[in-house]
């Protein structure tokens, strides 16, 4: 049985149609890639599915329970935790801080100081990002900064991960050592939504791709096949990009 | 080495510094000393400090550290006055009084806040503005045992005004040390961990699991009834309350500048801020007694330009500074 089931989801701001009936499936232990144009409606899905806005329609349900516009506090307890594109540290907390609170009100509730902190520790060391767990949040780089908002969702020891574009604006190197810390995440047994622009991670870490287009589901699929459907490349990646690939392919 | 370390503000370290914690201890002794050897005017300005560490402390908890500008909260000063004063006149002791007015002044804030701290932002501040007015226009129709317009009062002590108004100061003195305490107990709580987080980023507080509407009601009935204590034991200081006094605005508005030279969100600063702004505005008014108010408002520009961040935000700059200039860890 699939861990997530989103059926309908429609979401509408004002008159405008941000997702249009969405259904989808995502198996337990999968990654499961979200692509598409900017203003798809990718964010909009995240923002859905973690009940940061409510569905206009539609229903969504987690390890087979509905869970459709369940407040959001609640759906993390039941292991949802998410990453924010537009990165939402707590500036005046520490690293460690930041990332025990996750800990203390995630699906873990850890409320022990020892147990909490050693969490935010255990979770600061698999990112990478323990050295800098005494700094606060406006001295990181924006990649430490994106490192942290994964540390907090770690912490919070989920069954689903929603990862927002965690490696926009992130050089080879750091987009390198990303991917392997997303396949070190999946390997321990959580199952991850990535929405992502970088191709090469698409490819390298997805199970499934779901194509988002004006707000609608334009395909979903295995990735390389996705990529090679002529609706993708028309609405996303380009015709460059597919040239590209027959190159190298030849 | 020393480009790497970036140490979190003191107000923020797990546990004060050695001297912090000394200067505590002797500021409790020379406190806890003072009413041996001090005039009766002296006596009053210092109670009236002590009670407003205590009404800062609790704008501290929803203001400071959970980042609600409750601009309002004064209001719970007049409810813990109206609680304490009420049960007084139907004839209870004064520790019962005291308790109503801690208890009522929290529940009130449960009941308000339940609906009014779904607001986010301005619009919550907005909201607390429009209870005094409220409050004071309640106690007027309701009359009866709250004495409505006319004011109401306590029935006298026994004691004589001396150990009396000594017994108040010590009370003062017990609750500003327990509210500062209980700031200090917040902090390091999971509960304090949900309102910093709510203050810095309250949509991510909600998807990493923590319940922002139940945070945010339990840190402003803890506001509440801190606030309301100062109110209760105020009553019985000076025996008369009417709506107007028990509902100044300007109590809030005090606590408000005391908050922000302070610091806002630090342990020590509304103590800082009380004891700075209530001393030096009393030293002004004995020098300057036609253009007190003038001054008062100068040097309050003076320190919010100097130290906008607080007087212990300032205080940690320079000894940070200081220490890495002499080369000492």
């Amino acid at each position: 049985m699939a861990l997530l089931e989103a059926r309908d989801l429609t979401i509408r701001f004002g008159g405008v149609l941000a997702i249009d009936k969405i259904s989808f499936d995502v198996e337990a232990g999968h990654i499961f890639g979200v692509i598409g144009p900017n203003g798809a409606g990718k964010t909009t899905l995240l923002n859905a599915i973690s009940s940061v806005y409510r569905l206009d329609a539609g229903h969504l349900a987690f390890d087979g329970a509905d869970v459709t516009n369940m407040v959001s506090h609640r759906l993390s307890r039941l292991g949802v935790a998410r990453t924010f594109q537009i990165v939402q540290p707590f500036n005046h907390m520490t690293v460690r801080e930041n990332v025990a609170v996750g800990a203390m009100y995630g699906h873990a509730q850890l409320r022990q100081r020892s147990e909490y902190l050693d969490a935010a520790d255990q979770a600061l060391r698999r990112v990478g990002l323990i050295a800098k767990a005494q700094f606060m949040p406006p001295h990181l780089t924006l990649s430490d900064r994106k490192r942290l908002e994964v540390a907090r969702a770690l912490a919070m020891k989920p069954r689903l991960l929603l990862l927002d574009e965690v490696m926009a604006g992130l050089n080879h190197t750091e987009i390198e050592r990303t991917i392997e810390l997303v396949r070190e995440i999946a390997a321990t047994g959580i199952t991850v939504i990535v929405i992502e622009h970088v191709m090469k991670a698409v490819l390298a870490l997805c199970d499934r791709v779901m194509v988002l287009n004006f707000g609608r589901k334009l395909t979903e699929g295995r990735p390389h096949d996705v990529i090679d459907e002529p609706a993708v490349v028309e609405a996303y990646l380009g015709t460059r990009f597919a040239k590209s690939r027959a190159g190298s392919a030849a | 080495m020393s480009d790497t370390v970036v140490v979190a503000p003191a107000a923020k370290a797990p546990l004060f510094r050695p001297a912090i914690w000394g200067a505590i201890v002797v500021g409790l002794l020379v406190l806890g000393v003072a009413p041996l050897g001090i005039s009766p005017y002296w006596l009053r300005i210092l109670t009236t400090v002590l009670m407003y560490v205590i009404i800062t402390q609790g704008l501290n908890v929803i203001v400071g550290i959970t980042g609600y500008h409750a601009f309002g909260n004064g209001v719970f000063f007049g409810v813990g006055a109206y609680a304490c004063g009420s049960c007084m006149a139907a004839g209870m002791p004064f520790a019962v009084g005291v308790l109503a007015a801690v208890a009522v002044s929290a529940l009130c804030a449960l009941i308000l806040g339940w609906p009014i701290l779904r607001l986010k932002g301005h619009y919550f501040a907005i909201a607390t503005v429009a209870l005094n007015l409220a409050a004071i226009q309640i106690i007027i129709q309701i009359g009866g045992i709250t004495g409505g317009a006319q004011g109401l009062a306590l029935p006298l002590s026994s004691w004589e005004p001396r150990p009396l108004y000594v017994a108040i100061y010590y009370l003062m003195l017990a609750g500003a040390v327990v509210a500062t305490a209980i700031v200090a107990l917040l902090l390091r709580m999971p509960l304090g961990f949900a309102l910093r987080a709510i203050r810095d980023s309250e949509r991510a507080a909600a998807v990493m699991g923590i319940d922002t509407t139940r945070a945010k009601v339990c840190a402003w009935a803890i506001s509440a009834g801190v606030t309301g204590f100062a109110g209760g034991v105020w009553a019985y200081w000076i025996t008369f309350i009417e709506p107007s006094s028990a509902f100044d605005p300007g109590v809030g508005v005090k606590a408000y500048i005391m908050l922000i030279i302070g610091g806002m969100g630090s342990i020590l600063g509304p103590v800082i801020g009380a004891f700075v702004l209530e001393i030096v505005s009393t030293l002004v008014w004995g020098g300057f007694l036609q253009a007190h108010q003038l001054i008062l408002g100068v040097l309050i520009i003076v320190i919010c330009m100097a130290a906008p961040n607080g007087i212990i935000d300032a205080g940690a700059r320079v000894a940070r500074s200081w220490r890495s200039r002499h080369g000492a860890a």
